[in-house]
């Protein structure tokens, strides 16, 4: 087993990623840019390697650094999280070429995934089910059209470099796909350096259902049951729960059966998610694998029991998986919600900035894989998800109810989150019977404002806290105040990198 | 004693006063900016106990709540009973209404902070009330900012990769004579 593990990324997914190394024994080092430098991953890894200026080329997405930073840490193996390198094949070789291992799969398969169109391509070689669309490296405005046409409006415009909602488009007629492709170009350039866009036909209101799978090193293969991201704002999840509320024993048992096929025609080892549609007649579409964890995998953890991170690490370093397929049984129900810097009531701009007071729910089922604390600044670099609300519940209604309760007592003050807004989505009574596709928040949630039924109370309240509160209390900190109450104390040892 | 606040787009006034076993009496009247023509909206038995930091407990005619408060540069922001409130002392209110009236009606900022990605204008272009102008990205998405106003660009005040904020005016635009639009 591995000594000591580099965490490549930020945010609540190196914090989560690092909980586990620590519980296994092994030492962690944390990497991060200079507007990083107090963020909470590199508080709690036990050494942390500054990398560079803020932008993600400069810092997060420099392999050569980050190399670097696991070779003069002495790391023997990296963990990339999601989102930045953790589907770049060219990170996981240079890995390989490093004598470092990567946690992830081989770069080969890699290769083959990280080209959404590829994968597409090797897919249907073996008989797993693609939606109809179009490729090409050298888009006009005439192949453009000429391929949506022959498709029929919508079409969909994807970044053939990464998944995540970026760079991806929805183009309802003929004159918007100029602009829109050239938006999804840029945008992918950004995100994944690699520009490359190809088209797919659009379904009307799919489901969007998901399979966990692992696979070892010796060629055993399991999957962990599924995932339903339906709750979807611009292609973002920001709901999942599991099980999927129309899947049968029966289909759930083909669909995951068709999940491990598809990552074994990959030549996938490691934990890895395949992505399905699956329309109103229960048919179902391969999307893509993704070669990484995923933002919602404590769902899957939390009905399984499963610590898919320890059994990445565990896969990694060669150890057999250990698991049959007849032996897993998930149990229960679990929601994740996703709690983003961004502003519900006005269209979802994001909101970075300082937070000036936080408390995260706590109680039975309920588990926050969190970034942030009181006195965090959220810089404006990076992806917007701040934290994740997991709830658990020995059925649907049980855990939705606990995830309604656990939203009311999630309290971060000074920057905008979306909290009431999931719950509002929560409590809608399509929610509650399960009916759930990508259409749902377009449909239902247009026009939604935040609730104003406690503005009184929270009146009264701001006008009697000062009469209570003792002079001496400390202040939370104001964004041009420097002093920040220091989390150093509570997070446990840490020690800076080398420099 | 009273004190008045805003919250969105409503002004109250909230009366305090001493009641019964060290509660308050608390009154709230909606529009005081029109004297005489005060509503009471609510009167409320409260009792309040500082619990630890930003937390309060709250009990209003005997209805408990664990709430937040903290000052932050807008005003006091608030969470109860799972909502989050910005409670706005009117000095500030004026000003940040006047702010963004200023910035809506007239020129073209961005909603958060972010980078340039793009000038979809020039000066001297005659764009639309509506019409994208300039594309900003801030934490990895772009989002494409529209003219307030039809008319003329008289001034850009940025380039590409240039980080802005909200309140910096990027790109002006000047109504042309005779021109008006609602």
């Amino acid at each position: 087993m591995f000594e000591k593990v580099l965490v490549a990324n930020r945010g609540e997914i190196a914090v989560r990623v690092m909980r586990t190394l620590s519980e296994m024994g092994i030492g962690t080092v944390a990497v991060y840019s200079e507007v990083d430098e107090k963020a909470l991953h590199v508080l709690c890894a036990d050494e942390a390697v500054c990398l560079g200026p803020a932008p993600p080329a400069q810092s997060y997405l420099d392999i050569e650094k980050i190399i670097d930073a696991a070779w003069r840490t002495k790391a023997s193996a990296i963990h990339p999280g999601y989102g930045f390198l953790s589907e770049n094949p060219r990170f996981s070789r240079a890995c390989l070429d490093a004598g470092i291992t990567f946690i992830g799969p081989p770069p080969r398969a890699m290769e083959l995934l990280a080209s959404k169109t590829a994968s597409r391509r090797t897919m249907a070689e073996h008989g797993v089910p693609i939606i109809a669309g179009a490729e090409s490296g050298n888009w006009d405005e005439d192949l453009l059209k000429r391929e949506a046409e022959k498709l029929g409006f919508p079409v969909l415009l994807k970044a053939a470099g990464g998944g995540g909602g970026k760079g991806m488009r929805t183009v309802h007629a003929a004159s918007e796909l100029a602009d829109a492709y050239s938006a999804a170009q840029r945008e992918a350039q950004a995100a994944f350096g690699d520009g490359t866009i190809y088209m797919e036909k659009l379904l009307s209101a799919p489901r969007h259902v998901e399979f966990q799978v692992l696979l070892d090193t010796q060629g055993n293969g399991v999957h962990l049951g599924e995932r339903e991201c339906s709750i979807q704002r611009r292609h973002q999840k920001i709901i999942e729960e599991t099980p999927c509320t129309v899947l049968d024993p029966e289909l759930r048992a083909t669909m995951g059966e068709a999940a491990v096929r598809a990552a074994r025609a990959a030549g996938y080892v490691n934990a890895g998610t395949v992505e399905f549609l699956l329309d109103a007649d229960r048919r179902f579409y391969f999307l893509e694998i993704n070669a990484r964890l995923q933002v919602e995998h404590p769902i899957t953890e939390a009905v399984t029991g499963i610590d898919i991170v320890r059994k990445q690490v565990e896969i990694a370093a060669g150890e057999p998986l250990g698991l049959r397929q007849e032996e897993l049984r998930p149990r229960g129900h679990a929601i994740e919600c996703r709690i983003y810097a961004e502003d519900p009531a006005a269209d979802f701009m994001p909101c970075p900035g300082t937070i000036l007071a936080l408390k995260e729910p706590v109680g039975p089922g309920i588990r926050v894989d969190s970034g942030i604390y009181a006195g965090y600044t959220v810089p404006i670099e990076y992806d917007p998800i701040l934290a994740k609300v997991i709830a658990y519940g020995e059925n649907r209604e049980a855990a939705r109810r606990r995830m309604v309760s656990a939203l009311s007592g999630y309290a971060a003050l000074g920057i905008k989150t979306p909290v009431s807004y999931l719950r509002a989505i929560l409590e809608h009574e399509e929610f509650i019977r399960g009916n759930t596709d990508t259409g749902f928040l377009p449909r239902y949630f247009a026009d939604w404002k935040p609730s104003q039924e406690l503005v009184l109370e929270a009146l009264v309240l701001a006008a009697l806290a000062p009469r209570v509160r003792p002079a001496a209390t400390i202040q939370a900190p104001s964004p041009d105040r420097a002093q920040f109450p220091s989390p150093f104390q509570t997070l446990g040892h840490w020690r800076l990198g080398e420099t | 004693m009273s004190q008045d606040y805003v919250i969105g787009e409503k002004t109250y006034r909230v009366r305090v006063g001493s009641g019964e076993a060290g509660a308050f009496d608390v009154a709230i009247l909606e529009r005081p900016q029109e004297e005489g023509a005060q509503v009471e909206a609510r009167r409320f038995s409260a009792r309040i106990v500082w619990v630890e930091g930003n937390t309060y407990a709250l009990w209003l005619d005997g209805k408990k709540y664990l709430g937040q408060v903290v000052s932050g540069p807008e005003g006091d922001e608030v969470f109860i009973g799972g909502e989050n409130y910005l409670v706005v002392p009117p000095q500030k209110a004026t000003r940040r209404r006047a702010v963004a009236a200023h910035g809506a009606a007239k020129n073209v900022t961005p909603p958060m902070p972010g980078v340039v990605i793009k000038v979809l204008v020039g000066v001297g272009d005659r764009v639309e009330k509506g019409q994208g102008v300039i594309v900003v990205s801030a934490m990895k998405m772009e989002t494409t900012l529209a003219s307030p106003r039809s008319g003329i660009v008289t001034r850009i005040n940025t380039c590409v990769e240039a980080q802005v904020k909200p309140g910096d005016v990027l790109i002006e635009v000047e109504e042309e004579e005779g021109a008006k639009d609602g």
